[in-house]
């Protein structure tokens, strides 16, 4: 096993994630161009952009589901192009709901994913009993993942991400489809893990969720950053995040209007 | 600590646990009867393979038979059955999801290994009748104590093989071009014995051949090490050399699947896609159904064209088809040959062969494709009737581009082709075409499965209405065989009649079948509006880290 960043002095540690000078392409389309992100570890980073902005392929590319046109990533000191495997062990992954296995229980598909992780099969077992109740997914364990709201898939994802402990969480639209009670269960977990060390990043469409949870937060638009920066910072002029966002990413005010509309 | 694989293996049977509980007793019953039919077999012919070889004396019986080259061309008909089967039936069989898996910190020699394994489940068939070998050779005076190392390392050999060109093709066909191309290719290659028997084998393929034994080859090398018929080591190094590029191949091939960004690829052909006389195609049915039915029509022409699956298939049908049988149809086949009916009845075997891979992508599952549309059909103010209709029209419309496409081929070719031979072929693809569709309908609206429409190679409709089909065809064949059998009687008595006979019979088929669909059309329609929910669900569903 290589030495953990974490197990460094904190001022020698690398960065949670350092990405320099990024590029994804698809044909002729840039959907992340020459992006340069440092994000420093025990932080709650938020990584926003409006629809098509290129944030949900950069997640991607941080978790290894697709490998970059060009450009380094660097995650908790490792390589991602030459150590990925040393990186995918110490993520905990909130992916699009997608990478799930339906015909599991929530159980079962926790129980797996620390087997994945390493963890002995008593342990995993455990702590999937333990999960399914923190996110109270335990009121009738023999339904499959197939048959959960989205709401509760998202907490089902959130709940395996937890289970080696791990020290950065990526996590794309967590709170999609949360009711309020689990999206309050969900964010009083995340806080705790950054209260512990971990980092996490997370991409949300929810602003003042966003707002109130994260200390930096980074805007990309048409796959360049244009925005970064402390919370505090971005708020000194008392602009609120959804009026910067929208400020920094809107598009032109309609000045047409469709006559059967109306 | 657990290994990868243990609990992937674990996952995918907890998966199998929970999901054949919620199918049908009966439907169960019956898969597994069919596979132990289907098994059965194949553990026959390796128990007539061990006790062959265990009674070496009834083997002398036989003049001129050689053990080891016998040996050699079955070890090589295994490796084609392994390697080959899988192309015929488009489909990869059994692997690992590596979308899903590759976030998880699972080494990329642990993938490898996983995926080897997994080749087996592409020829358990051949796994039966190489047991089958070791069991007589344990018997068998000749055998040599190498045999230990030589079968499992051509195993291995197969699996590793397996690996490459699944990985290699999975990802051509994921490339419009390539994709078509690659098809062409492999379906040219297997049909290529058919050529050799039925136009005699060129001679520089002799020469290739009768460098006999071949020793340089696997399968020899193989036969050799299990027999100890010639020098052992240099058979050893001449595996061990194949198996060691096989392994350097597989795990080069792996690599760059695992690095395969499908998105990718995907966006380098949207940005080549002209649209142009398609498009024209595409809005044929507004001029002659009304809405919402040229819409839906409309939407499936497009959506099928454009699926990986549907395209693969297409092409398949009049390539794949008409190379197969044209060695059958051109060969120096005699009168009193038992091939002359195929001979003679060419064209209609390549459109019914055409109509079932269609039936494939078309009829099975026709909910399965469009998964994110099933909702929208439910929810918009729409009978689902109109939409099975729909779906039906478009499967229709496809058939007849195929056979058209069949056609071109052939005189382009400049095959022998005669109009009542045309009319007969459509007429009787027609006919099946109703029935199948029908039952279609019923499987579609029954077992719904999810499929990826980008996967241009894997199987579509759900296994358990693969092994129903088995059972359905024959039905479904019934007036056609009812109407050759009417021609074939009045042939010999009544030539005048024969032919008017065969359309007349042919004619009640399409009465029937048109009745039989009606019919079937009225239940899947009710049957989905009472099911709208279930169906959604099993739409919804995704597959486990394991797919077939």
């Amino acid at each position: 096993m290589p030495v953990l960043p974490s197990d460094l002095p904190l001022t020698h540690a690398p960065p949670a994630i350092a990405v320099r000078n990024l590029f994804k392409t698809y044909g002729q389309k840039h959907a992340v161009n020459g992006l340069n992100l440092v994000v420093p570890r025990g932080c709650f980073y938020g990584f926003l952009g409006p629809n098509g902005a290129g944030k949900t392929t950069t997640i991607r590319m941080l978790m290894g589901l697709i490998p970059p046109t060009s450009g380094e990533i660097e995650i908790l000191g490792f390589q991602m192009s030459r150590q990925s495997l040393d990186i995918r062990r110490l993520l905990g992954l909130v992916p699009d709901d997608t990478l799930l296995f339906d015909h599991l229980t929530g159980g079962e598909f926790i129980e797996f994913v620390g087997r994945l992780y390493g963890l002995p099969l008593r342990d995993a077992h455990e702590r999937s009993l333990e999960l399914l109740a923190l996110f109270e997914l335990d009121g009738n364990v023999r339904k499959l993942i197939a048959e959960y709201s989205k709401g509760m898939r998202k907490r089902c994802a959130m709940a395996a991400a937890l289970i080696h402990r791990p020290q950065l969480f990526l996590m794309d639209e967590p709170f999609e489809g949360v009711d309020a009670v689990g999206a309050r269960l969900m964010k009083n977990i995340l806080i705790e893990q950054v209260r512990r060390g971990a980092t996490i990043f997370l991409t949300s469409h929810v602003l003042d969720v966003v707002e109130r949870l994260c200390d930096r937060v980074a805007i990309i638009h048409e796959g360049h950053l244009v925005v970064e920066g402390s919370m505090d910072d971005l708020r000194s002029g008392r602009e609120t995040l959804e009026e910067l966002f929208v400020r920094t990413v809107g598009g032109a005010p309609t000045t047409e209007k469709l006559e059967w509309l109306a | 600590m657990t290994s990868p694989l243990r609990a992937v293996l674990w996952a995918q049977f907890r998966i199998l646990r929970n999901f054949y509980p919620r199918t049908g007793p009966i439907a169960v019953l019956f898969a597994a009867l069919l596979t132990l039919f289907w098994y059965g077999l194949w553990a026959g012919l390796a128990v007539f393979i061990a006790s062959v070889l265990r009674h070496p004396e009834q083997l002398r019986s036989v003049p001129s038979l050689n053990l080891p080259n016998l040996l050699s061309n079955g070890l090589l008909l295994i490796f084609a059955y392994w390697q080959l089967v899988p192309l015929i039936l488009v489909s990869s069989g059994m692997s690992l999801d590596l979308r899903r898996l590759s976030v998880y910190p699972i080494s990329d020699a642990q993938l490898f290994w996983m995926e080897s394994l997994l080749r087996i489940t592409t020829s358990l068939e051949m796994l039966i009748v190489l047991a089958g070998l070791a069991i007589g050779l344990a018997g068998h005076p000749g055998a040599s104590p190498w045999a230990l190392v030589a079968l499992p390392a051509y195993i291995l050999l197969n699996l590793l093989i397996g690996v490459a060109v699944k990985d290699l093709l999975t990802r051509l066909l994921a490339q419009r071009g390539w994709r078509e191309l690659v098809v062409l290719l492999f379906v040219s290659l297997a049909t290529l014995p058919q050529y050799f028997s039925a136009f005699g084998m060129p001679a520089w393929v002799k020469s290739l051949l009768n460098m006999a034994p071949a020793v340089w080859l696997p399968w020899a090398a193989t036969a050799d090490l299990l027999l100890a018929s010639r020098a052992v080591w240099p058979a050893l190094l001449i595996l061990l050399t194949w198996l060691g590029v096989a392994y350097v191949f597989s795990r080069w091939q792996f690599a760059r699947s695992l690095r395969f960004d499908r998105e990718e690829v995907k966006a380098a052909e949207d940005s080549s896609t002209r649209a142009g006389l398609m498009e024209h195609l595409y809005c044929l049915p507004r001029r002659f159904f009304p809405d919402p039915l040229a819409a839906l029509l409309e939407k499936e022409l497009r959506f099928l064209s454009r699926a990986p699956r549907f395209r693969l298939v297409f092409l398949m049908g009049f390539s794949f088809g008409l190379m197969i049988w044209l060695p059958i149809a051109l060969g120096n086949l005699g009168p009193t040959s038992r091939s002359s009916f195929l001979a003679n009845n060419f064209l209609t075997v390549v459109c019914i062969y055409a109509l079932t891979l269609l039936a494939e992508v078309a009829f099975w599952n026709h909910l399965g494709f469009d998964r994110a549309a099933a909702q929208l059909y439910f929810l918009a103010p729409i009978s689902y009737r109109t939409v099975i209709l729909a779906k039906n029209l478009a499967g229709f419309a496809f058939l007849l581009l195929e056979l058209f496409a069949i056609f071109l081929v052939m005189l382009g070719l400049r095959l022998p082709l005669v109009p009542h031979q045309f009319l007969e072929a459509m007429a009787v693809t027609f006919v099946l075409g109703l029935f199948l569709v029908s039952v279609g309908n019923a499987g579609s609206t029954l077992y719904p499965r999810p499929v990826d429409p980008s996967q241009s190679w894997r199987s579509s409709s759900a296994g358990r209405f693969h092994t129903l089909l088995l059972l359905f065809y024959p039905l479904a064949s019934v007036p056609i065989l009812v109407a050759y059998g009417a021609r074939y009687v009045l042939s010999a008595k009544q030539p005048a009649l024969a032919p008017f006979a065969f359309y007349a019979v042919l004619l009640v088929g399409i009465g029937v079948g048109y009745a039989v669909y009606r019919a079937v059309l009225e239940f899947a329609a009710t049957r989905a509006e009472r099911d709208r929910e279930k169906i959604i669900a099993a739409l919804s569903a995704s597959a486990g880290p394991v797919s077939a």
